[in-house]
């Protein structure tokens, strides 16, 4: 079997890999370098890919179990554990900041407060719009653990953010 | 429970929520992003090897890139003169001009009463300086009360002499000042070959020790910290820091959670003999591993 190689599925997937890296809560200075990690180990690994699997899915699994290991490693730094801003990742980036809304950020702080699993099923129904039988095969959890999943996320993500809107932007941390 | 739940934006939302979730739904990567992102991935793995369709032709660099995407992100030499592998001959052509240039400065400090060939070496290579080094000649003959182009420091001479000058230390006489004009012939060819020698172990130790620091930076990411032990092992493959970087390896290999890949280093780390024994068997126990087998 011909396997494709790195770059047509970095010109298919480039954008996809990207905004997963920063919806599952990589910092935005460190979107690139994670992102680049995820196709050096999809280069490696492309003979694995299988007929019949999707290359999203495929690759979703890749770039989860390295953003798992870069968040694992950002809790070590020292920069990051003393500050805790691991958990606050995307409205770190000051340029972000500017241009974010305010609901935005509120947005990306209640997703990261979700476990990774609510998260990436949030992240792949609500922002990826995929079907949800496909994000239980790529999360790798049956369908109604998937739906479970979203319920329970969408309602931390309703809570956090109402509350602190009605704070008036005094949200916690 | 079916399969056709409605998406959340498409529901009653509060307009917070509503703003937030359609902004970030619409956030996509910026193509300016990607471009930056192929630059470091065509880096890593290689241009060839990043449009090649068979697997089987991975090869070295298999333990990651050679770069981050944020080197490649960040001006440098390799990104000026379009990628690192151009960079390269450049790189070491200003570095032997370099070494070139301390060399003579080198042997001119530390032989000041040098014998005329030395002068005429360095005549031949900088003839914008040649009347002033033929000056100095005269000045210095006439110090030691000899003839321009004799041998001023005598027997002396020729003991300090490097090996450089040795095929000069008795030159005609009247040779010396023609040959400053000459061309560099075969033994004034051979003056910036052996000087050369010298000078470039220094650097390379110091280009080593670099390297191992970047490693280290990049114990943060192990893939890209392994990609940069993986390079290292490439460039100096005769290198003096071997079992450092192989140390550093191992805890990248252990970080990234390749215990198999560790252990099978970290056979013959755990030698009696080995450098680093302790720290290679320490790190694999922080990670409830052993080494493998010998």
């Amino acid at each position: 079997m011909t396997v494709a190689s790195t770059r047509e599925i970095f010109e298919t997937h480039a954008p996809f890999v990207v905004r997963i890296v920063r919806r599952l809560g990589v910092r935005a200075s460190d979107v690139e370098d994670v992102a680049q990690e995820v196709f050096v180990i999809v280069h490696r690994r492309r003979a694995d890919l299988q007929a019949g699997v999707s290359v999203r899915s495929w690759l979703f699994g890749i770039t989860r179990r390295v953003v798992a290991n870069y968040h694992r490693q950002a809790r070590h730094r020292h920069e990051e554990s003393s500050s805790g801003l691991d958990s606050v990742p995307v409205h770190s980036d000051p340029t972000q900041a500017i241009e974010g809304s305010r609901e935005r950020v509120l947005l990306d702080r209640a997703l990261a407060k979700l476990d990774t699993d609510k998260r990436a099923v949030f992240v792949l129904f609500e922002l990826e719009c995929l079907d949800m039988r496909e994000v239980a095969q790529m999360v790798g959890c049956p369908l109604n653990t998937a739906y479970s999943r979203l319920y329970a996320a969408r309602t931390l993500v309703r809570t956090y953010v109402l509350r602190a809107s009605n704070l008036g932007g005094r949200h916690e941390r | 429970m079916s399969d056709d739940t409605s998406r959340w934006l498409d529901s009653e939302l509060p307009d917070e929520l509503r703003a937030a979730l359609s902004s970030m739904r619409e956030d996509d990567a910026r193509p300016v992003q990607l471009t930056r992102l192929r630059a470091g991935i065509e880096n890593a793995i290689g241009s060839a090897a990043f449009g090649l369709r068979d697997a089987s032709g991975f090869g070295g660099a298999a333990e990651g890139g050679r770069h981050t995407a944020r080197e490649s992100r960040e001006p440098s030499t390799a990104k000026l003169t379009g990628g690192s592998s151009n960079a390269t001959p450049i790189v070491w052509t200003l570095g032997a001009v370099i070494a070139l240039g301390l060399a003579v400065l080198t042997v001119r400090v530390a032989f000041p009463f040098s014998s005329p060939a030395l002068e005429k070496t360095a005549a031949t290579q900088q003839p914008e300086q040649r009347e002033s080094d033929e000056s100095a000649t005269r000045l210095e003959a006439a110090a030691s009360g000899t003839q321009p182009g004799a041998n001023p420091s005598g027997q002396a001479g020729q003991e300090l002499a490097p090996r450089a000058a040795a095929p000069l230390v008795t030159p005609p006489r009247a040779a010396a000042p023609r040959a400053a004009q000459q061309p560099a012939s075969r033994s004034t060819a051979a003056g910036p070959r052996a000087a050369n020698a010298a000078p470039v172990s220094a650097p390379t130790l110091a280009e080593e020790l670099a390297s191992l620091d970047r490693i280290r930076s990049k114990m943060a990411t192990p893939a890209s910290a392994l990609a940069a032990a993986a390079a290292h092992a490439t460039r100096f493959r005769n290198g003096a820091l071997i079992p450092e970087r192989e140390l550093l390896q191992l805890e990248g290999l252990l970080r990234a959670g390749r215990i198999a890949r560790a252990q099978q280093l970290s056979k013959h780390m755990s030698a009696p003999s080995y450098p680093y024994r302790a720290q290679a068997l320490q790190l694999l126990a922080n990670y409830g591993a052993t080494p493998a087998a010998r």
